[in-house]
């Protein structure tokens, strides 16, 4: 028992340290939602403006993706960008020049993390054209957003990584699962049964 | 087997199923993408993807060997009743969805048993040529677990049969040896840089040097003459990648690299002792030196080169030294799938962390392509000492 306890260890560091620790240690910002996909179809032309409803389930959101438009980057006008709460209270505002936005470019925003439960992003522009910088959406008006939570302490990490890696392993195929575990059980054993095998010289 | 080598054989496949499924590089995918049109009878892949390119989902083109289609495209076939249900959406997938896949583990656990296979029979070839720290060397070192499994090209199957060629040499079975040598070419080109090396291991007559040419030649000639007569085929080829950079580098218009090679091959036929792992490792250092390598390229020397670089301490030091700058190097290499990307089975969160490439660009403000160079010059530096004992050893 002694000889495969060492194999043993080494097996489960591994895996410890592959799939807790290190996520645990080098990601500290989470994604939330990821939709992209969408179209340039939201024209931000002074007057018009887009809001998009949000959820911030950790309480610590700090940082969104809008993907935007600039046709061969000729508009240099201003775009506001900004976070409201539930009440309709301004939480973070950004303005961004027309010539920092790609043809086409996902732009990040960092920030301070939001504790607010239910937020709004509200996108407008200052474009004198319908047809110059655009915002990517769906057939339904939906952004195409990015957003992320950031996770400030180990001890916070490595909760929420167990509880990623278990909802992972949930997801996948239990018959794979099953085997995959089955297999490394059964090897381990052959392996255990293999040290206990008396030497043989020959 | 001895009980302790096959002690040594269950552990080191525990611990490669164990990793495996760990990790990822969107190559193994585009290339099972392509393998996946043999299930559907095209045989000639270059042909078909050429006319419908713009109905596929990825679009990029088969720039590989018929053999390589054909017996990966086999292989696909036969492991496809082990693969999840959602193998095929996932592989056809190149849209934003493309890494958020929770079985994407065990899609790529079941790619690479193959190459656990040969990573394993290679394992073995090296213990039959050599002694048990070569083959715990080749079982246990990172290097080429990350190689083989993170990179998961499938050079390790011409490898395995490169090694298998040196080994069949070795016991004088030559006509095998040069059969083997031949799939390992039609599997990936590069076997071609060693043939010369191994058609001049035995003194051997004009007679017999043709009899192991035809016999390298025929598993190229069978697998690629169908195919070479269609434009296709040759288009796919135009741009291909070992050619193309072997001569990048030059001085005075003189491509370097295929002048050391000459002058490394002129040493080893002129030598009374035939040492082909010493010219490879020579190969090996001015490959890492003067060609712009795709990382999965180190591979082809590394079972060759580990016996020489195990004789002494200070060659095994200076040898992890230059392993760890080739990394390095590697690492700096503006790709996200080169470094965090390679975890995203474990958390498709590690795909938005900055990449060392972003870090050094966007935090330290410093030329990441400049860092090559320096990391390149010192692996020069490197390489002339550890080559030195050789000369000093000769004289």
């Amino acid at each position: 028992m002694k000889k495969i306890l060492k194999y043993i260890v080494v097996e489960l560091f591994v895996v410890f340290i592959l799939t807790i620790f290190f996520p645990a240690l080098v990601i500290r910002e989470k994604i939330g939602l990821n939709i992209d996909g969408g179209k340039p179809k939201l024209p931000l032309q002074t007057g018009k403006f887009y809001t998009q409803k949000i959820n911030n389930p950790t309480h610590s959101i700090n940082s969104i993706s809008l993907q935007l438009k600039n046709p061969q980057i000729k508009d240099n006008s201003l775009i506001y960008i900004e976070i409201l709460d539930e009440a309709g209270e301004l939480q973070r505002d950004f303005s961004i020049y027309g010539a920092n936005i790609g043809d086409p470019s996902w732009i990040k925003l960092d920030f301070s993390p939001i504790e607010s439960t239910n937020l709004v992003i509200r996108v407008s522009g200052e474009s004198q054209f319908d047809n110059s910088l655009y915002l990517f959406a769906d057939q339904n008006n939906n952004f195409d957003l990015k957003t992320y939570y950031v996770l400030p302490t180990f001890k916070d990490r490595i909760i929420q990584n167990l509880i990623y890696q278990t909802n992972l392993f949930k997801r996948r195929s239990m018959w794979h699962n099953i085997v995959y575990l089955a297999s490394i059980f059964s090897l381990n054993l052959y392996l255990k049964k293999l040290l206990n095998e008396p030497f043989n010289k020959s | 087997m001895k009980k302790r080598i096959k002690e040594l054989f269950v552990f080191a496949l525990i611990l490669r199923l164990i990793l495996a499924p760990l990790f990822y590089h969107p190559d193994i995918k585009s290339q099972n993408f392509h393998f996946q049109f043999l299930s559907l009878g095209k045989i000639n892949i270059y042909q078909y993807i050429d006319e419908n390119k713009q109905f596929l989902p990825y679009r990029d083109t088969f720039n590989y060997l018929p053999l390589t289609y054909l017996s990966f495209g086999a292989g696909q076939i036969l492991l496809r009743p082990l693969l999840p249900s959602n193998f095929f959406t996932w592989l056809n997938d190149w849209g934003p969805s493309q890494n958020n896949y929770p079985d994407l583990l065990y899609f790529m656990l079941i790619l690479k048993l193959p190459y656990i296979i040969f990573d394993l029979g290679i394992g073995y070839l090296l213990y039959k040529l050599y002694d048990k720290k070569v083959l715990i060397i080749w079982l246990f070192n990172p290097l080429s677990f990350y190689l083989i499994y993170i990179l998961a090209n499938f050079d390790i199957v011409p490898v395995f049969f490169s090694l298998l060629s040196f080994y069949l040499l070795k016991k004088s079975r030559n006509s095998l040896a040069f059969i083997f040598l031949g799939i390992a070419t039609a599997l990936k080109f590069y076997p071609l840089l060693f043939f010369p090396f191994f058609l001049f291991y035995h003194p051997n007559n004009i007679q017999k040097i043709i009899r192991n040419i035809f016999a390298f030649l025929l598993p190229l000639i069978i697998t690629i003459i169908p195919f070479v007569f269609t434009p296709f085929f040759v288009q796919a080829f135009s741009g291909s990648g070992l050619t193309q950079k072997i001569t990048e580098f030059k001085i005075l218009n003189i491509p370097i690299y295929p002048v050391i090679y000459m002058i490394i091959l002129a040493i080893y036929y002129f030598s009374k002792n035939k040492n082909i792992e010493k010219s490879f490792l020579w190969l090996f250092l001015g490959f890492i030196v003067l060609v712009n390598y795709h990382p999965q390229w180190l591979l082809w020397f590394l079972p060759f080169i580990i016996f020489p670089i195990l004789k002494t301490k200070i060659k095994t030091i200076i040898f992890v030294l230059i392993v760890v700058l080739s990394l390095l190097y590697i690492v700096l290499i503006n790709d996200q799938f080169l470094f965090w990307g390679h975890l995203i089975p474990i958390d498709i969160n590690y795909l938005y962390i900055s990449s060392p490439y972003q870090i050094v660009t966007q935090r330290f403000h410093q030329s990441p392509e400049l860092i090559q160079q320096q990391l390149k010059l010192m692996t020069v530096f490197l390489s002339l000492i550890f080559i030195y004992p050789f000369r000093e050893k000769n004289t």
